[in-house]
């Protein structure tokens, strides 16, 4: 026996009437009972609505009672409340309860049946155990969808997420086949000339030629390799610096030596104006990787114009710019060069630089760093890079 | 004597194939990208060929042949596109569709094309 006490409305226009109804729901049961009382199916109805009930007695005499629509509105108040309807009809018949049952009553007690206190009890014991289990049964299912919804936006981000890597993959195969293809085309080239050439008058410097460059092109290669695995690595959260004491002048001359070739090439000139002595806690490999994609994008985009290097420092900041003076990079572009590409994004793969930027970005972020661009079409471009002379215990991103 | 012009912004491979081309007995020109190839083509004569990399800084291969074709004087010299990637169709002008090779791709094979393309276009 619940210890709980009932809440019950009892509806019904006579006083007498509800008292003789109160008297036989507590007949003989330990049971307790808090009870509510209206005399109008209006005043019924709006105390469905606005108090908390376990279950309603509603007198089926009550004028109004039987208006269509009415008991339908009381049962859906009742239900929303997690109560339920029980209808007391003296004078009714078996068709009328099929009818209460059909507009939303729990039970129907008829006739003789509700002189007794055993119909009336069970009826209300039944409904409110009922109204506690649809209660417990929408709260379920409420439940359930909460989760479903869950479960599908889950699934929807782990499909992009697919999607995404299975672009990166076709995008990195393409990357990499480039050096490949140099790497192919020296050596068949040079297997080319010592299948044809006569061997006394092997051309050695060309030969030497064609090795050196496939040498470089498996270091470029290589660097790919890192730069896919750095995308990895930041994306699963492994992204960390190996701190030293960095000059950044010398840095930066080694960089510029090492991509003397490349820039000669290009046709672009280099000028530096790099303050001396400036020295900060960075990590060096990442720092050249910055300064090497930096000058190669200049190289390959500004083929043919001059590149200027400036490195100041900005209290306790580094200030490095790189300029070219190329076509420019269109507003609209701006922060898109720094993102991931995927293959939709026609321009920045065009603009072949890949996945670089992104990846400079990073690293410059990792550093507490800040990177950006200024450019106009036909004004070229400056990437002003930022960054903090120490940054914190190696970071991880 | 029969000229191509190679275009691609890949150092390693315009140079190889200016050499390997030269050895064979072409005359070659190279472009670093479209617009560069557009600015070499100006000059007479015209090359019998021109093998051109589809990703190019500046102007890519899919615009140098969009602007080879809306050209009276440019549009008979065959291309052949050189790509990594799988070559967008919906971004290749219309009319007949180049030659395509992918890369890498092997050299004998290409250099074979070369001759073919060149002499076929000659009859």
């Amino acid at each position: 026996m619940d210890a709980l006490p009932y809440t019950v409305l009892l509806i019904g226009t006579f006083p007498e009437q509800r008292s003789e109804r109160r008297r036989l729901l507590t007949h003989g049961t330990n049971q307790r009972f808090l009870f509510l009382e209206a005399e109008s199916a209006t005043d019924g109805l709006r105390m469905a609505q606005e108090q908390n009930t376990d279950c309603i007695v509603l007198d089926y005499a009550v004028p109004g009672a039987d208006h269509s629509g009415f008991l339908r509105r009381l049962s859906d108040s009742a239900r929303m409340r997690s109560s339920a309807v029980v209808v007391v009809a003296e004078l009714g018949d078996e068709n009328l309860a099929a009818e209460t049952l059909k507009h939303g009553a729990y039970d129907c007690i008829l006739r003789e049946a509700a002189k007794a206190p055993g119909a009336i009890q069970r009826a209300v014991a039944g409904a409110i155990a009922q109204a506690k289990f649809t209660a417990e049964l929408q709260k379920q299912h409420e439940e359930h969808n909460r989760r479903l919804g869950e479960l599908h936006r889950t699934i929807g981000q782990m499909d992009q997420e697919i999607r995404a890597r299975d672009e990166f993959l076709s995008i990195t195969a393409h990357e990499l086949r480039t050096p490949i293809a140099a790497i192919k085309l020296k050596l068949q080239t040079g297997l080319r000339v010592l299948k044809n050439g006569s061997p006394e008058q092997l051309p050695y410097d060309m030969l030497r030629g064609l090795y050196e460059g496939a040498d470089r092109q498996i270091t470029r290669l290589s660097g790919l390799i890192d730069s896919l695995l750095d995308l990895s690595r930041i994306d699963a959260g492994y992204f960390s610096l190996q701190l030293e004491t960095v000059d950044l002048a010398a840095l930066i001359n080694d960089v510029l030596e090492r991509l003397s070739y490349q820039l000669s090439f290009a046709k672009c000139p280099v000028t530096t104006a790099i303050e001396p002595g400036i020295t900060g806690q960075w990590d060096r490999l990442r720092l050249e990787q910055v300064i090497t994609n930096l000058l190669t994008n200049a190289a390959r985009y500004a083929s043919g114009s001059a590149i200027t290097i400036q490195a100041k420092r900005e209290a306790d900041l580094a200030r490095i710019v790189v300029r070219d003076h190329g076509p420019g990079i269109p507003k609209e572009h701006h922060q898109r060069i720094f993102d991931r590409y995927e293959r939709g994004a026609a321009q920045a793969n065009d603009l072949g630089l890949g996945l670089g930027l992104y990846i400079t970005r990073q690293i410059v972020i990792a550093h507490d760093g800040t990177i950006e661009v200024e450019s106009e079409p036909g004004k070229g471009a400056a990437f002003y890079i930022r960054l903090p002379l120490a940054t914190s215990d190696t970071k991880l991103m | 004597m029969k000229t191509v012009l190679v275009v691609d912004d890949e150092y390693d491979i315009v140079t190889t194939l200016e050499t390997i081309l030269t050895l064979e007995g072409y005359g070659v020109d190279i472009a670093f990208h479209g617009k560069e190839a557009l600015t070499l083509l100006k000059s007479p004569p015209l090359p019998d060929l021109i093998i051109s990399d589809v990703m190019m800084p500046v102007m890519n291969g899919y615009e140098l042949l969009r602007e080879l074709r809306a050209h009276e004087a440019y549009r008979h010299v065959p291309v052949i596109l050189m790509s990594a990637a799988q070559i967008e169709t919906d971004r290749l002008p219309p009319g007949q569709p180049p030659l395509v090779v992918r890369k890498p791709f092997d050299l004998n094979w290409l250099l074979d094309l070369i001759n073919k393309t060149i002499n076929d276009r000659a009859e």
